[in-house]
């Protein structure tokens, strides 16, 4: 392998990388795929932590 | 000293505006009730020390629903200090019904009337000085999309927040009787200023006030007031509010000119007419996919992939790398795969960003409420609520916040049946299927996109006509009571934004998992077995995903389109819907042999026959969606027997109509009539029969609710 065939190699494995990376991320702070922008919807936190949100819900909507 | 202030009204009546004018931020504003369903925080922009939530709209202070549930809450128990009530001017007595809701919580509360602008208008008055004596709180008026009298209201709301507030009482004789008896037998424990609160809602019978405070009323004492007052205790209630507004809006309001039909009742007449209505929508929705993919947008997406990913990029890359001596396999993954897969994607963003432009200049008019208003009127007709129709529309973006939505609908079963259904509507990311076979195979027929979306809409009434006929779905659809909003000019601001935030998502998508997958798919068709020895095949035919599609080509045979690689596509297609398109931009070469980027689309076409074409665009639009959605159907349907209900039946009808479309036209378009045709119009005759049956009357009502 040649020095550029391993630089060329470098820079597709690091857009990869970064690539999982941002995946991970996304998936770690709750965000979905969704194609709207979460910080501007009016009900992001149901997606981004649905269980905090309809926790509360449960509780109040169908404790008794 | 901070101040909590709570920013509660009507749906619709300007509170994100508002809370967006005095925060600087910037959420979503929708022309249509229901856009906040969850509470929002923000830092006044010109005094940090006030904090603002906005809350989700709503009726009033009875949890009927998720919004009033969540509004209530806070008020209740969210250490507000100042109520920052927004009422519509343009209709004040309904508003003003939550008003005196508010005004009993014993909560400074400072009244907005928004929509100054609508009110002048209109040439109508308020005295406004006169309804704040009459409700003994500070009232202003404001127009919140115009930023008048803002500054005024934040220095009455910091004047509001350091005063006592008494809860007001508008009830007399028997009633104001019975609400004093319930008060004083409340424990001592309970705050001096929520008491009146907690005694009206007593009086009504609220069973969550009841389970929070852990008391119930004298039942003696309610039952006498309505026995004496023939009515029931809620009903008196409402009854003493209605009263109480009529008196106060007689002094304080003056309507300019009756009987004058306003712009939007003008507008109304028109486009929610009985028999007008349906066919203008269908035409809306046909003039957007038209422009959106095969006039504006084509051009500009011809560009892109016949110059920018044709012309441009490719050739570059490939001498760039051909100059650096790059080794051959690394050289083919970069441009066959990732440029020939990225790209085909990307190319389709001119169309995307045009359809969501369109799409966001319907929400921000106003006219999206009206059409589900239409579809209520169609819905109910086989039992589905209009309720269903807002997912839906959401799903035009994204059907992993369509498939959330569907939370707001109260009934178990309806909301199960807009879960199954509401991902037919394509959302952003069946885009580039739409685009690309309109593009290649039907050389940008107008008809082709328009009827993508309502081959969806088809499909989800469809599919409530026989599902409702089950009794698993059986059951009156749930009341569906939406305000319409007044038409107005779309904000260039909120249509941009929305645009913006759609595309720039698809663009981010192309980056990470289009890009991933590309790499992984580059692998499985550039490897494999040929003659004898594991290695980079020269026919693709050799290839790993090769041998892999081949395995299950066969079943879409029957859908006029067998071929491995279409089947490969499909299934690439569950990653993220754009896999299709990439998928299909490597294997058939994209930058292999693009000398213009059509080059790609010309080997597509030859491989397809324009009804083996649609039958797979149909197939794509109605089966399973992405993992995302998937998992979103999932965590909603909280069951996995429920799941796996849902993706086995969207399959399945996708497969049925695709084979129908594909049978019957071939027969229809001259072709032998075979044993396929026969299942053809079996199927079809069991789809009619399931249409038409009588329905299974569900004799249960079963409630449950999805929390992971």
């Amino acid at each position: 392998m040649n020095l550029s065939t391993f630089l060329v190699l470098l820079v597709v494995c690091a857009c990869a990388g970064l690539a999982c990376r941002s995946i991970y991320k996304d998936k770690k702070n709750g965000k979905s795929s969704c194609g709207g922008s979460c910080g501007h919807c009016g009900s992001h936190s149901m997606c981004e932590n649905p269980k905090a949100f309809f926790d509360q819900i449960k509780k109040e909507q169908f404790s008794k | 000293m901070s101040i909590q202030v709570a920013l509660a009204g009507n749906p619709n009546c300007g509170k994100t505006t508002l809370f967006n004018g005095l925060t600087g931020a910037t959420q979503y504003v929708g022309n249509w009730p229901g856009v906040t369903v969850e509470k929002k925080e923000g830092k006044y922009k010109e005094d940090k020390d006030i904090k603002i939530t906005d809350l989700p709209g709503i009726y009033s202070l009875s949890p009927y629903t998720l919004e009033e549930v969540v509004s209530r809450e806070f008020l209740l128990n969210g250490n507000v200090d100042v109520i920052l009530n927004i009422i519509d001017g343009s209709n004040l007595e309904r508003n003003l019904f939550l008003t005196t809701q508010l005004l009993e919580l014993g909560i400074p509360t400072v009244v907005a009337i928004n929509m100054l602008d609508v009110i002048e208008k209109r040439k109508d008055t308020i005295d406004y000085k006169k309804l704040s004596k009459e409700l003994e709180c500070p009232v202003l008026l404001i127009s919140a999309l115009k930023n008048t009298g803002i500054k005024e209201l934040m220095v009455a709301v910091k004047k509001a927040a350091n005063t006592q507030c008494k809860p007001k009482n508008i009830y007399a004789g028997k009633v104001l009787n019975a609400l004093n008896t319930i008060e004083t037998s409340l424990p001592t424990s309970i705050d001096t200023n929520r008491r009146f609160f907690y005694a009206v809602k007593l009086f009504e019978r609220d069973d969550k006030i009841e389970a929070a405070i852990k008391t119930s009323a004298d039942a003696s004492v309610i039952e006498a007031c309505e026995k004496s007052m023939d009515d029931d205790s809620e009903s008196i209630i409402t009854d003493a509010r209605y009263t109480y507004i009529t008196n106060v809006i007689k002094d304080c309001y003056k309507k300019g000119s009756k009987e004058v039909l306003t712009t939007s009742d003008k507008i109304d007449r028109i486009v929610t007419n009985r028999i007008l209505a349906l066919p203008i929508f269908a035409l809306v929705m046909w003039f957007v996919y038209y422009i959106s993919v095969t006039t504006v947008g084509t051009i500009v997406t011809d560009w892109t992939n016949d110059v920018l990913f044709g012309e441009i990029i490719p050739p570059a890359v490939d001498s760039f790398l051909t100059s650096i001596q790059c080794a051959d396999w690394l050289h083919g993954l970069i441009v066959d795969g990732i440029i020939g897969g990225v790209g085909a994607v990307l190319g389709f963003v001119p169309q995307m960003l045009v359809l969501f432009f369109f799409l966001a200049i319907l929400e921000d008019c106003g006219y999206m409420a009206r059409v589900a208003f239409i579809m209520d009127r169609i819905f109910r007709k086989f039992g589905l609520s209009g309720k269903s129709f807002i997912p839906m529309l959401i799903g035009t973006g994204c059907g992993v916040p369509a498939v959330m939505a569907s939370r707001t609908i109260e009934s178990d079963r309806d909301r199960k049946m807009t879960i199954m259904t509401t991902t037919f509507i394509p959302c952003g990311a069946k885009m580039p299927i739409i685009g690309l076979i309109a593009g290649a195979i039907f050389h940008g027929a107008s008809w082709v996109a328009p009827s993508a979306y309502f081959v969806g809409m088809a499909a989800v009434i469809v599919s409530g006509i026989m599902l409702k006929k089950t009794k698993l779905f059986a059951g009156d659809p749930a009341p569906f009571v939406m305000e319409m909003p007044a038409y107005h000019m779309p904000r260039a601001v909120n249509v941009l934004r929305s645009m913006w935030e759609r595309g720039s998502s698809f663009i981010k998508k192309a980056g990470t998992i289009i890009l991933l997958s590309t790499i992984v798919l580059w692998f499985l068709q550039g490897f494999g077995w040929e003659k004898g020895a594991f290695g980079m095949v020269d026919d693709i035919d050799h290839s790993i995903l090769s041998s892999i599609g081949q395995t299950f080509a066969w079943i879409f045979s029957p859908l006029g389109w067998g071929d491995w690689k279409a089947a490969v596509a499909s299934v690439t297609g569950l990653i993220a819907k754009e896999n299709v398109v990439a998928t299909f931009g490597q294997l058939y070469g994209f930058a292999e042999v693009a000398e213009e980027g059509n080059e790609f689309w010309g080997q597509l076409s030859a491989s397809f026959t324009p009804l083996a074409a649609y039958s797979f665009m149909v197939f794509n639009l109605l089966c399973a969606p992405c993992f995302a959605a998937m998992g979103a159907i999932k965590r909603e349907m909280n069951n996995t027997k429920w799941f796996w209900i849902a993706i086995g039946y969207q399959c399945g009808f996708a497969y049925v109509c695709s084979l129908i479309v594909y049978q019957l036209g071939s027969l229809f378009n001259g072709g032998s009539f075979g044993f396929g045709t026969i299942v053809g119009f079996i199927l079809l005759i069991g789809l009619i029969y399931l249409l038409v049956r009588p329905s299974k009357e569900s004799d249960t009502a079963e409630v449950e609710f999805a929390v992971k």
